[in-house]
């Protein structure tokens, strides 16, 4: 007997055991699942700014699924922090993992499928692709569990509400800042994320409708498109430079960005306040640019936030409450000014915090 | 008994171990819709593993799987917007016949190591994937594309049909046609089978060909999962192919394995995914366990096969 005959035999019989077990638990199962009545209604909310984070009581020990679509960026951890934290603080039980990159579209189905079978209280999904996982996410709602969606929603209809930033807002805020600074007149050019990427997309749109509607005297010179990192930017930031001496104003969509355009600026020769440079994302590395001017306007997409408002939202809705279809947290602008007064314990996840 | 008979029956034995054990612990991992979650999760790499394995077979590797799957995609959802799902069908299914025609030329032509070749083709077919599709998802696939994947006949999973005419289709081509001996005897040992008449290029162009084919059947039962033609999603999939064929007792030396193993080894880490999430082990642990499971699959190849001559 070879190699490949055992094998067979070993495969057939565990299928024959699989198909066994599927037509004896068909026949036997109905639908055990009470299902709950979670619904929103249809509204909008934008939450206002420096509003604190309320603290729904769950009407009984609830268990969610989380799922992220990767958790090695700042970004990631900081709202992982506010769903796991929040969870903590509720009394709520969290099953959470992670499809480790924008491209594992099909882990994440996957992941989605086995919170299903664990029969979680609820999911909420930051989506890896908003269409990819439509499907999954249809099949998840028709199996009677509630999915929500926290960062990236998805295009099914089933989603019951999403928590996200409000990205067209990150850009308007910058362009509002930029053509003021610059006293409506002057070259700004862009320094846009994956030509993909949809954040930076809308970012990028709201930037260029605000700079359209109310600085006419301010022209945009040049956009670019890089990955979010320092060491990519800069590069960017360098050609620009170079390519155009009179650049009074660099829009950049997310911090990572803005620092390596402020080394780039300052290896240029630069004075920092000669280049007013915008961004958004305001992480914990960024407050050393902002208070040596560096970098002039950060817009917070408020992570923690973000994830404490999201697992309010689910546990609202287990509990049978009103909820809005879709929750804006606020986007703060930082300053030089306000960046003092943040505190660091709200802002960020604990130093000393891991993910588990 | 033998140490390499002993390393013969680990994966079953630790497979059947590991479903009682993740049975006992959580009890909703042998209810019927999360064992055709697994059958359905399982089923694109079951074949793109498959088609790793004909390669394999033959003492080579075909790195550009991952290229293949998403060219394979994203030509699916360009020509199915204009022209419909079938049409869009045959035209992925030429990509990945064509690009494995290419590699198998090269590869049996040429005499060059099938590593740097697959993986210099792969890279070009990602980058024509990135270029058709300008870097984005293509959504606005035909409705019905979707039930490829998610449609159930009598309850039963399509994919799970295609895995099983797959796996019998190329059983029957390995085990009882002329170019099946061929492959075989070619993995043992290329000067031999060249000097006793067998046309060794035109078998690894066979071989190759068949694997790109194959492979892109796996990326139309991925595309429909994610309902897109998408330029990136799955682009790792060579490598997890070749993990699935090795867990699966398919030999990196060559000539020794079959069709079986591909689709238990394929089978082996989707059922391993679903009992870690099952048994909400944490997903960085989760990389850790799959890492383990593919050493400790190597470790029995090198065990099994160390004693044995030619083959």
């Amino acid at each position: 007997m070879n190699v490949g005959r055992r094998t067979l035999l070993a495969v057939v019989v565990l299928m024959a055991l699989a198909v066994a077990a599927i037509l004896i638990w068909q026949n036997s199962r109905a639908n055990d699942r009470t299902s709950v009545r979670t619904s929103n209604n249809g509204q909008v909310v934008r939450l206002a700014e420096g509003a604190p984070v309320e603290q729904p009581k769950p009407a009984r020990r609830y268990r969610i699924g989380v799922l992220f679509p990767f958790l090695a960026s700042p970004f990631w951890v900081n709202e992982a922090y506010g769903v796991t934290d929040q969870a903590r603080a509720l009394g709520v039980d969290l099953v959470w993992y992670s499809a480790d990159g924008y491209d594992n579209i099909d882990k994440q189905n996957s992941q989605l499928e086995d919170l299903v079978s664990k029969h979680v209280d609820a999911i909420l999904i930051a989506a890896t692709s908003s269409t990819g996982t439509a499907p999954v996410v249809d099949r998840a709602a028709a199996a009677g569990i509630p999915v929500f969606a926290h960062v990236t929603s998805s295009t099914s209809s089933h989603i019951i509400s999403a928590v996200l930033d409000d990205d067209l807002e990150i850009g308007r805020k910058q362009a509002a800042f930029l053509g003021k600074a610059l006293g409506g007149k002057g070259q700004v050019a862009m320094l846009n994320g994956p030509a993909a990427a949809e954040w930076s997309s809308l970012r990028a749109r709201g930037f260029k409708e605000v700079i359209a509607r109310d600085f006419p005297g301010i022209k945009i010179v040049a956009e670019r498109f890089g990955i979010p990192d320092r060491a990519d930017a800069q590069r960017l930031a360098e050609d620009l430079f170079s390519a155009f001496p009179k650049l009074a104003g660099l829009f950049t969509v997310a911090d990572g960005m803005a620092m390596g355009a402020a080394d780039a600026a300052r290896q240029a020769g630069r004075q920092p306040d000669a280049m007013v440079i915008t961004t958004a994302s305001f992480s914990r590395e960024a407050v050393p640019y902002m208070l040596s001017g560096a970098i002039d306007l950060n817009v917070d997409e408020n992570p923690v936030k973000i994830g404490r408002v999201a697992i309010n939202t689910v546990v609202h809705g287990l509990n049978g409450k009103s909820i809005p279809k879709t929750t804006y947290v606020p986007n703060p602008a930082m300053t030089r000014e306000t960046v003092g007064k943040v505190d660091p314990k709200l802002q960020w996840a604990p130093d000393t915090w891991r993910l588990r | 008994m033998k140490a390499k008979d002993l390393a013969t029956f680990i994966l079953p034995v630790s497979a059947a171990i590991a479903v009682v054990v993740t049975a006992l612990l959580q009890p909703l991992f042998l209810t019927p819709g999360n064992l055709l979650n697994v059958v359905g999760q399982s089923a694109p790499l079951a074949v793109v593993a498959i088609a790793q394995m004909l390669p394999i077979l033959t003492r080579g590797l075909d790195l550009s799987q991952g290229g293949v799957v998403v060219a394979t995609s994203v030509v699916f959802a360009l020509v199915a917007q204009s022209f419909g799902a079938v049409a869009g069908m045959w035209a992925g299914l030429l990509v990945g016949a064509g690009a494995g025609f290419l590699n198998g030329a090269v590869v049996g032509g040429a005499k060059v190591s099938p590593f740097v070749v697959t993986l210099g083709f792969g890279s070009v077919l990602q980058g024509a994937a990135l270029i058709l599709a300008n870097g984005q998802p293509i959504s606005n696939v035909p409705e019905g594309f979707t039930l490829l994947y998610y449609g159930r006949p009598f309850g039963i999973p399509i994919p799970l049909f295609v895995v099983a005419i797959v796996w019998l289709l190329i059983w029957f081509m390995l085990q009882r046609t002329t170019i099946g001996r061929f492959i075989y005897a070619v993995g043992s040992n290329e000067r031999t089978a060249y000097l006793s008449g067998i046309p060794t290029r035109t078998t690894l162009v066979a071989a190759y060909t068949l694997s790109g084919l194959l492979t892109s059947v796996g990326s139309l039962l991925l595309s429909s999962r994610i309902a897109s033609g998408h330029p990136t999603a799955g682009s790792d999939m060579a490598l997890q192919a070749v993990a699935a064929a090795v867990i699966g007792g398919v030999s990196l030396f060559g000539g020794r394995g079959g069709v079986h193993g591909a689709v238990a080894g394929a089978a082996f880490l989707g059922l391993l995914a679903n009992a870690l999430n099952l048994l909400s082990v944490a997903s960085f642990v989760q990389l850790i366990a799959v890492g383990i499971s593919i050493i400790l699959a190597v470790l029995i190849d090198r065990v099994r096969f160390a004693n044995r001559g030619g083959g």
